[in-house]
């Protein structure tokens, strides 16, 4: 019985220290004028159980822990204003979830596009300068896949660009494909995008017209491949002088290191190997001229990647959203 | 049905295996659906019934099969550069009016200084809408070359001076450039 009456002091104590990390569930279902306690199995299974009343469409904007200053206070009453019970208080949206670091996320506004680059060539603008220009063919590029926050975690939008055989694509993504109610692409790429109002319809063609002249796009694609290279292309190297006694080591690292100490080659030490062939990201590039009628996008200065490989566009991130 | 499968399909049309396995039924009457494997107890089942995956057929590209958007882009962009068509007459191999290296030739600008520059041709650079022309002239002891981006907006004219006396034996002149060693 002592042992009944301490736990029970002990409880109440924990119940205490921890009140705001409590669930709305244990104080709001209590009708009586007393706060009555609920059986220990329940208040210990609200601490390991999550509890998620209805899913959360919206992302929340406020994200603030400390509600001491801003407790909000009800309609005038016939007995007066009454401050808020804690049960009625807005839940503060904890920091380290997925919603609020949704929230905090960088992303545009629009979905971007598949490209696929067929060359550079220059233009002149009208004071006669040139303007040396990337051009990027919008080959048939569809919706074919749509993600949203409450099924799939965020907000995105999956592109196809290009036609192949059906022969050539397996029986999986002919299914996806075919679902999509679009023609078997020759590659698909998925943009992450803010919110819903950025999402559009499966099945919708996306064109050359989607991007303005002017305006700035952010470009990704994997760069060209390069092999095996020597550490003076790689990393920038010197090597070594071309003549005074240096023997078979002109284009050579050196030295990788120190003497005993630390007595082993560090990690991420710069040395030859692959390079090119990773995806590099070109930013704040600006649209020069669109050709909605060949559906080409010139794009100033060059893109990674050789010719006819395909790029990923989107609006710059780091410029105003584009409507 | 043999007929179906050898024409090219009609938009939407799916060919499902249950079309090709009734085909092969129809045309391989001896085969039967089950083979009994001897001694072995059991039967394979031939039958293969999948669900039929409607394929879509893909839009038309819009550019013309062939085609590279390069050359499209720079007719259309030269055309509207060079409406008259004078840049063309002078810098296309092929015209009359070509101009040719070791010609001196006059060109005068679109800027508010009226500016021009005078020299002999070193080098005709021949790119489409990038066709660039390399001049060179002596200032008195001074030596100025200058490239000139042909179909340049801000290009006014070209004015042909005189033709050189001797044709030149080749088609960059940078022989013109006096020896650095000499000079010294």
């Amino acid at each position: 019985m002592v042992v009944g009456r301490v736990m029970a002091a002990q409880w109440s104590a924990l119940l205490s220290s921890t009140m705001l990390a409590c669930s709305r569930r244990i104080f709001s279902t209590s009708t009586s004028t007393h706060r009555e306690l609920p059986p220990l199995a329940e208040f210990v299974s609200s601490f390991t159980t999550h509890h998620v009343e209805e899913p959360v469409t919206t992302i929340p904007t406020e994200l603030h822990t400390d509600i001491s200053n801003t407790i909000p206070i009800a309609p005038a009453s016939e007995s007066g204003h009454r401050r808020l019970k804690r049960a009625e208080l807005p839940l503060p949206v904890l920091f380290d979830s997925p919603h609020a670091a949704l929230s905090r996320k960088q992303l545009p506004k629009r979905t971007g596009t598949v490209a696929f680059k067929r060359g550079m060539m220059s233009v002149f603008d009208e004071n006669g300068a040139r303007i040396p220009v990337t051009i990027l063919h919008i080959d048939r590029a569809e919706v074919t896949y749509v993600k949203t926050v409450e099924k799939h975690g965020y907000f995105a939008v999956q592109v196809g660009a290009g036609a192949r055989h059906p022969k050539n694509i397996s029986r999986p993504m002919l299914g996806h494909f075919s679902k999509a109610g679009v023609a078997p692409k020759k590659l698909v790429q998925e943009f992450r995008i803010r919110d819903e109002s950025g999402l559009l319809p499966v099945a919708h063609e996306i064109t050359a017209e989607h991007f303005k002249e002017g305006q700035f796009v952010d470009i990704w694609a994997r760069s060209k491949g390069k092999g095996f290279s020597g550490v003076m292309k790689r990393h920038g190297f010197s090597g070594l002088p071309a003549s005074h006694g240096v023997s078979v080591s002109h284009r050579s690292a050196g030295s990788t290191g120190q003497s005993q100490d630390p007595g082993r080659v560090l990690k991420g030490k710069k040395m030859a190997g692959r390079m090119g062939g990773d995806y590099v990201t070109v930013q704040n590039s600006k649209v020069v001229k669109i050709y909605p009628e060949y559906g080409l996008v010139l794009v100033k200065g060059p893109v990674p990647g050789p010719k006819y490989a395909a790029v990923a566009i989107q609006d710059a991130l780091k410029k105003p959203d584009m409507q | 049905m043999s007929r179906l499968l050898l024409r090219q399909p009609a938009r939407g049309i799916s060919v499902t295996e249950n079309c090709l396995s009734a085909l092969r039924s129809a045309t391989v009457a001896t085969l039967k659906d089950s083979r009994q494997v001897p001694n072995a107890g059991y039967q394979l089942n031939r039958k293969l019934t999948k669900t039929p995956i409607k394929i879509h057929h893909p839009a038309p590209c819009l550019l013309p099969k062939g085609s590279e958007p390069k050359q499209l882009l720079e007719q259309k962009l030269i055309s509207e550069l060079d409406p008259t068509g004078w840049r063309r007459q002078l810098f296309q191999r092929s015209s009359p009016l070509a101009l040719r290296a070791g010609d001196v030739v006059k060109v005068l600008f679109n800027s508010e200084t009226n500016q021009t520059f005078v020299g002999t041709i070193m080098a005709i650079r021949r790119r489409g809408v990038d066709t660039s022309v390399r001049l060179r002239s002596e200032v008195g002891q001074l030596g100025v070359e200058m490239s000139v981006k042909v179909y340049s907006t801000s290009v006014k004219a070209f004015e042909f001076v005189s033709r050189a006396l001797k044709k030149a034996r080749r088609a960059k002149l940078y022989y013109l450039r006096p020896d650095e060693k000499k000079r010294k």
